[in-house]
């Protein structure tokens, strides 16, 4: 089961497992997110590359206006997914348990 | 050994990974393992599903637990040989506009798993991995 909302204070809500079959649905929702946001993946338990394809095309479009999407929370696993496909260099990404 | 047979289509994730699920409860394997085993089988079955679209028959499954690791098996029954271990490298390097969309699935399953192998036999295409239980 996957969810994308927006939380009280703006940001991007993700949860549940993020696989190929919810791709399309993820796109649609942040294709309408204009400015620069933070992406609360606390309760994000799975991301696999269809999922990282739908936050670099965001990236893609948000980073020239300025900044661009911040990765919150990541647990382990999917930390350890941005960190060998490079995505720890593109976004600003967050540990599950800082700040 | 688990072995499932599943209809051709993304939807059929949920399904697939249900199937890990209860494979790996019955099988008293730390859940911690299941990410990477269901990466690599939803990177693998995804491939199959983009890139050979036009079989009718659904795509095998099959989970076992040996000494010390889950061997998996996907088979799709009749397709052109694609050899997954010899996928080239992704680049992840470069700044988000050089990045290209798409190409880290097959990159990051062999990050993920132990090894991995292919075999095309009789028109079949089966890849085979390995993630160790440690």
């Amino acid at each position: 089961m996957f969810d994308i909302k927006l939380g009280d204070q703006g940001e991007i809500i993700m949860t549940g497992r993020f696989d190929a079959s919810q791709a399309e649905r993820a796109q649609a929702f942040l294709d309408d997110v204009a400015r620069p946001r933070m992406v609360d993946l606390a309760g994000l338990d799975y991301i696999s590359s269809a999922g990282l394809a739908v936050l670099l095309r965001v990236q893609k479009r948000l980073i020239p206006s300025g900044k661009g999407l911040k990765l919150v929370n990541v647990n382990p696993h999917i930390r350890d997914i941005f960190k060998f496909s490079g995505f720890d260099q593109i976004f600003e990404v967050e540990a599950a348990g800082k700040g | 050994m688990d072995e499932r047979t599943f209809p051709r289509r993304f939807a059929s994730l949920a399904e697939i990974f249900r199937f890990t699920a209860e494979f790996f409860v019955r099988e008293a394997i730390g859940q911690q393992h299941r990410f990477a085993v269901d990466f690599a089988i939803e990177e693998l079955f995804t491939n199959m599903v983009k890139y050979n679209p036009g079989n009718p028959d659904g795509i095998r499954i099959a989970l076992e637990r040996r000494e010390g690791e889950v061997q998996v098996r996907l088979t799709d029954s009749s397709a052109e040989p694609f050899d997954v271990t010899a996928a080239p490298e992704a680049d992840t390097r470069g700044t988000v506009e050089e990045r290209p969309i798409g190409k880290l699935g097959l990159h990051l399953v062999k990050k993920l798993v132990d090894d991995i192998g292919y075999r095309h036999e009789n028109g079949a295409s089966t890849v085979t991995f390995i993630k160790k239980l440690e």
